[in-house]
């Protein structure tokens, strides 16, 4: 490969491992986020299930607390719990997946700066 | 996202550089606005759905509590009703107000922008990182 296609290919690869780390912080938070949602699910859970069966329960929506179905509730929060939980996988795997990309492009990367010093080492060697 | 390459045939007067700074802070804010606006219309959502669960999960002579500060106050369905609607009115103002002030700084970046790619060209970046 001639020196300029050389460097062209070689800030392609560049501009296409920064896209991969941007998309890794990204689903990252993401990530965390979720973690955060599916503690407080799991806590509401855990009180839901240990109270009677009699007791009233509320939902904050808005300023407004509604009186809520306990039956209704409980499978609610037992829904939720399940697709933050799906959806945590999902992300993981996401994220193994663009850590593996990222390798490869870091691979590339340094075998086309390898090729470039080879080369200007040729032309100074001339 | 403002960067500018050093060029030797670049040169970038006292005034230029007010112009891009006056960019960046403007960009600044803009952004700021952005996520006031977010959490506002979040707001509205909720509010929008209090009354909506009311009418349908309560029964028509139920008492709700409603949050005032620190405390619930037990009122009347019709009660709750007004008090929604009321920070309802006044959230809807509130994003009125940012919406326009939204489009002002807009308006100056526009402004900026023009005036800046015509001296810079491609040795300007004014463009907002995607999302």
């Amino acid at each position: 490969m001639g020196p300029e296609m050389l460097q062209k290919k070689l800030e392609e690869e560049v501009e296409s491992y920064k896209k991969i780390q941007k998309d890794l912080s990204k689903t990252t938070n993401l990530r965390s986020q979720l973690d955060g949602q599916l503690n407080e699910n799991k806590v509401v859970q855990e009180e839901l299930d240990l109270i009677d069966d009699e007791s009233v329960v509320f939902k904050l929506i808005g300023p407004a607390l509604i009186r809520q179905d306990l039956e209704e509730a409980r499978q609610n929060v037992n829904k939720r719990v399940e697709y933050i939980t799906q959806e945590i996988k999902r992300h993981d795997n996401t994220m193994d997946k663009l850590e593996k990309d990222a390798d490869a492009k870091r691979e590339s990367i340094g075998m086309l700066q390898q090729q470039m010093q080879q080369m200007i080492r040729k032309q100074m060697g001339k | 996202m403002t960067s500018v390459t050093r060029d030797s045939d670049v040169h970038i007067t006292y005034e230029d550089q007010q112009k891009i700074n006056r960019f960046a802070r403007c960009n600044a804010r803009h952004g700021d606005i952005k996520e006031e606006l977010k959490i506002k219309e979040n707001d509205l959502q909720n509010l929008q759905d209090a009354e909506d669960e009311m009418l349908i999960a309560l029964d028509s002579d139920e008492k709700v509590p409603f949050m005032v500060g620190e405390v619930f106050i037990m009122k009347t369905q019709d009660e709750a009703q007004e008090a929604i609607s009321s920070q309802r009115e006044d959230l809807q103002e509130e994003i009125s107000i940012l919406n326009s002030r939204s489009s002002e700084l807009q308006d100056t970046m526009t402004q900026l922008k023009g005036d800046l790619y015509a001296k810079f060209g491609n040795n300007i970046n004014l463009e907002p990182e995607e999302e």
